[in-house]
This record gives structure tokens, C-alpha cells and sequence, in this order.
């Protein structure tokens, strides 16, 4: 335990003021923060669905909250039901079992509402398009307000997913 | 006649000041875990844009759901919320601490949990009623230690309420051995009771391993809302509790400007100090599992009856 705290003091905080290529993060989240700030007063929380991804798409969401990127910031983060969302992240292409919970998940979740499709998958069904196992890309199963491609999209490409989303929404 | 018309309002303005500050605690405590995991922070004020938020959102309720289910939230707010006005804050007194004794205290916490139990449970499904019975469990198992610390603080004290109670111990200044003892069992159950970190883990979203989230798991909009500001007055009252109990030096116990002012500082630096080491032990230790909680309850009600004990045997000494 004290190895422990003495690893988290000696680290410190490790969120970065991202530097040149990565620079827009820092200008997202600002826009992040006033377009959260009109419509869902400063918080926005994610529930996350996997509708048949390979998981590549989950290891870079998750990336999203880890302490570089640090999503958390802006006050966004990821809830444990969709009653209490207010944005849907979908990933995969939609299988034929995954089709039925992801309807009755968008149905739980309360209004106002957004969704954001991650992934080529959830775009078009990427490499598994035309398979029997599958129904096709989200927006054929639901109403998506934005999608994120990327086989899987990086963690900044993602968040700018969710900015898109929140321009839309008005 | 007057002066008691502004006693009276003082306290009514103390209970709602500690109600709607209740939510910065939460926000502190979320700021000092962000730290501690070497990330910046959101700012203090988040749990109120959250609240605000939930406010707008459209409740959304399953079609399943009873009268008792919509009405639980409300009952859980209230009966929190009149704990506000019981603990002492600035004043050694609350409005209605005369006549809400310790014992009464731990029925109201009671009350509002076997509400949101039976709410959980009401929706009939299997993580609410998981939930639910997990809840239960645990505070089947920390009650009854609550209760043995009021005990040996009124058995030193000969009082049950708590301006009586903190003020004996403002007065007769001291170390009470057997309040050592109480006060480490008053940080085990305190974990235990608000959800925190080796019992429960209020940022999960593992419905395997949640115990509160679980049973409000189907709550939305304003119903979710109460309850998330429920939780944070809950979370203060404890540390409240464990102010008055143990720590009350400086608590105003006069009308006067400068004595409350220097009261308001005093609580404030407490709460930072003790909400600090709460997210200290939260960072730092793993989640318990399920069946080592009776284990570590166990070792608090030890420590409780150990307490009693020593106040037994060493008398009260005044």
C-alpha cells in the first residue's frame, strides 16, 4: 500500500496539454465544454453498447478515460444503464441477437437522446458486411445522429464524435 | 420571544445550508480520486450540473412499475433531508436535535434505506433485487454497530441527543479511551454505510459487483436526481456524525457572529481533512469481496464492544 501511494505522489497528474498534432484536443474539449454547457448543463453521460463489435472499438473508448486523455474532464462520463444516459455509443455491426437489445436499450433511455455509431462496422458493417449473422450497420436498426469510422478510430476521433453530436442536437 | 424566533431561524437556514452543500462533498471527493489516479480533475461544482441535468432529463419509468417504486425516491429525499436539520453544523444545536435523539437517527437511515430496497425490488429485476438483498446484508451487519457507538458515547455522556452529547465533550475536554476505539469503528461502518471503496465502489459500472448502483439502476430524470443528492446528504451526515462524536472542538455553542464564523471555518477544514483520508482509503485499497464483508463488519462491532468495555471499566471520570 505504501509502494502504492508513493507511485501515484511521485507520478502526479499525467493529463496532458496535448501538443502540436494532437493540439485539437484541447481545443475540442473547449468547444466540448460550451456545447455541453447549453444543452445538458455541463454533464453528459455515455452508456456504452457493443452490438457485436470484435472489441478493438471498446480498447480505444476505454482509452478515452485513461489519464492522458482524460475525458472525464469535461464532464462526460460512462453510466452502468441506459435510464441514466443521455448518449448511446454503439460499436459492431448489429447481430441478429444483439438486435432486439439494442432497440429496448434506445427505447430505455429518456429524452433528449443522442446516438454515436463507432466504427466502420457500426458504419456499414465493415468486414463482415453481407453475413448472414448480421442485421447491418446501426442506423438501419436505430436513428444515429453521428458516426465516428475507423477500423477502430482513435480515442481523438472518437471524442470528436461526441462534440459532433452534440452540434446536432438544437 | 424574539430571540428564540431568531434562534429558530438561524437553525431552519443552518439544515438547508447543509443540504444544498451537500452535493460539493461529493464533488471534492470525485476531484481528490481524479487526482489520486494522476488525472486532472472536473470541477468541484459537477454534481450540481449533474443534478440540473437529471432535472430537465424525461423520467423515464418501466411499465411495471408501482406506486411504491415512485414514491421511494421521494420518502428516501425526505427522510435524509430531515436529517439536515438533526446533526449539528454550525451550531451545536439542529432545529430539531431536542427532540430526534441518536436512536431515532439510526431509524431514519433505516427508513430511507428499506425504501429504496423495496423499490429495488419492486421492478422485479435481477440485479435491483441483487442489489437489494446485498444492501440488506450489509446493513444488517452495520446497524447494529451504529448503535453500539451511540451507546458508548450516551453511556459517557448519560445523553442521547447530540447537542448534549457534543457539548460534554466541548466541555470536558480529554482522551476517552474508549471513544478511540468507537471512533475506528465509526470509520469502518461509516465506509460500509455511504458505499465507499472496500465495501462498495460508487464509479462501477459492473452490475456484478455493485451493491448501491444496483438497485437504483432503473431510476431516471428527477427521480434519479433525488436520489443522487440523497446520497450525497447521506454521505455528509456521517461525517457530521463523526464530528460531533468525536471532534466537536469548535462548534459555535452561542449566538454570537465571531463564534460562528470561526465554527463555519472550523467544520469546513474538518470535512476537507476527513473527506481527503476517505478518498485516501478509498484509492488505495481494493473493492472486498461480497462474503469478507461480514468479516470486516464483524471486526467493527469488536472494536465497538471493545470501546464499551474500556468505558466500563475505567468509569466515566468526571
Amino acid at each position: 500500500m505504501l509502494r502504492l501511494a508513493k507511485k501515484i505522489f511521485s507520478t502526479g497528474i499525467q493529463t496532458e496539454i496535448l501538443p502540436m498534432p494532437q493540439h485539437e484536443i484541447e481545443h475540442l474539449g473547449r468547444a466540448l465544454q460550451v456545447e455541453i454547457a447549453n444543452k445538458f448543463s455541463r454533464a453528459l453521460a455515455i452508456r456504452m453498447v457493443d452490438a457485436g463489435s470484435c472489441n478493438a472499438c471498446e480498447l480505444e473508448i476505454h482509452a478515452v478515460n485513461n489519464p492522458y486523455y482524460n475525458l472525464e474532464r469535461y464532464g462526460i462520463h460512462f453510466v452502468a444503464s441506459p435510464r441514466h444516459a443521455d448518449l448511446l455509443l454503439v460499436t459492431g455491426p448489429v447481430t441478429k441477437n444483439m438486435q432486439e437489445a439494442l432497440l429496448r436499450t434506445y427505447d430505455a433511455t429518456p429524452d433528449p437522446k443522442l446516438v454515436v455509431a463507432v466504427g466502420d462496422c457500426a458504419k456499414c458493417g465493415g468486414v463482415f458486411q453481407g453475413s448472414y449473422a448480421i442485421v447491418g450497420p446501426v442506423n438501419e436498426v436505430i436513428p444515429v445522429n453521428v458516426v465516428v469510422s475507423g477500423c477502430p478510430p482513435t480515442p481523438v476521433a472518437i471524442m470528436q464524435g461526441i462534440f459532433a453530436a452534440l452540434q446536432c442536437v438544437s | 420571544m424574539i430571540e428564540n424566533l431568531l434562534l429558530y431561524g438561524l437553525l431552519l437556514i443552518q439544515g438547508l445550508l447543509l443540504a444544498f452543500l451537500a452535493p460539493l462533498s461529493i464533488g471534492w471527493i470525485k476531484m481528490q480520486k481524479a487526482w489520486l489516479q494522476n488525472k486532472s480533475a472536473p470541477p468541484i461544482t459537477q454534481p450540481y450540473a449533474e443534478l440540473k441535468k437529471l432535472l430537465i432529463k424525461q423520467p423515464l419509468v418501466a411499465e411495471q412499475a408501482s406506486w411504491l417504486f415512485l414514491m421511494a425516491p421521494y420518502v428516501y429525499f425526505a427522510c435524509l433531508l430531515s436529517l439536515c436539520f438533526v446533526v449539528p453544523f454550525i451550531w451545536i444545536t439542529g432545529l430539531a436535535t431536542a427532540f430526534i435523539g441518536v436512536i431515532v437517527i439510526a431509524g431514519i437511515l433505516t427508513l430511507a434505506r428499506i425504501f429504496l430496497v423495496l423499490a429495488a425490488m419492486d421492478i422485479g429485476t435481477a440485479f435491483g433485487s441483487l442489489g437489494a438483498r446485498r444492501e440488506m446484508f450489509i446493513a444488517s451487519l452495520s446497524e447494529p454497530v451504529l448503535l453500539l457507538i451511540f451507546l458508548n458515547a450516551s453511556l459517557l455522556t448519560q445523553a442521547t441527543h447530540l447537542n448534549i452529547i457534543g457539548y460534554f465533550f466541548i466541555v470536558h475536554k480529554g482522551l476517552y479511551p474508549g471513544m478511540i476505539f468507537s471512533l475506528l469503528a465509526f470509520i469502518l461502518v461509516m465506509l460500509a454505510e455511504t458505499g465507499r471503496v472496500p465495501i462498495d465502489n460508487p464509479a462501477t459500472h459492473l452490475e456484478l459487483t455493485m451493491v448501491h448502483e444496483a438497485m437504483v439502476l432503473e431510476y431516471s430524470g428527477r427521480y434519479l436526481a433525488l436520489i443522487e443528492w440523497g446520497n450525497a446528504i447521506k454521505f455528509i451526515i456521517y461525517l457530521l456524525l463523526l464530528i460531533v462524536l468525536f471532534v466537536p472542538y469548535g462548534l459555535s455553542t452561542s449566538l454570537g457572529a465571531g463564534e460562528a464564523l470561526l465554527s463555519i471555518i472550523a467544520v469546513l477544514l474538518k470535512l476537507m481533512v476527513l473527506i481527503g483520508l476517505v478518498s485516501l482509503i478509498e484509492s488505495l485499497n481494493a473493492k472486498m469481496r461480497l462474503f469478507k464483508v461480514p468479516e470486516y463488519l464483524v471486526g467493527a462491532f469488536m472494536l465497538a464492544v471493545l470501546g464499551i468495555l474500556l468505558t466500563q471499566l475505567l468509569g466515566v471520570g468526571v
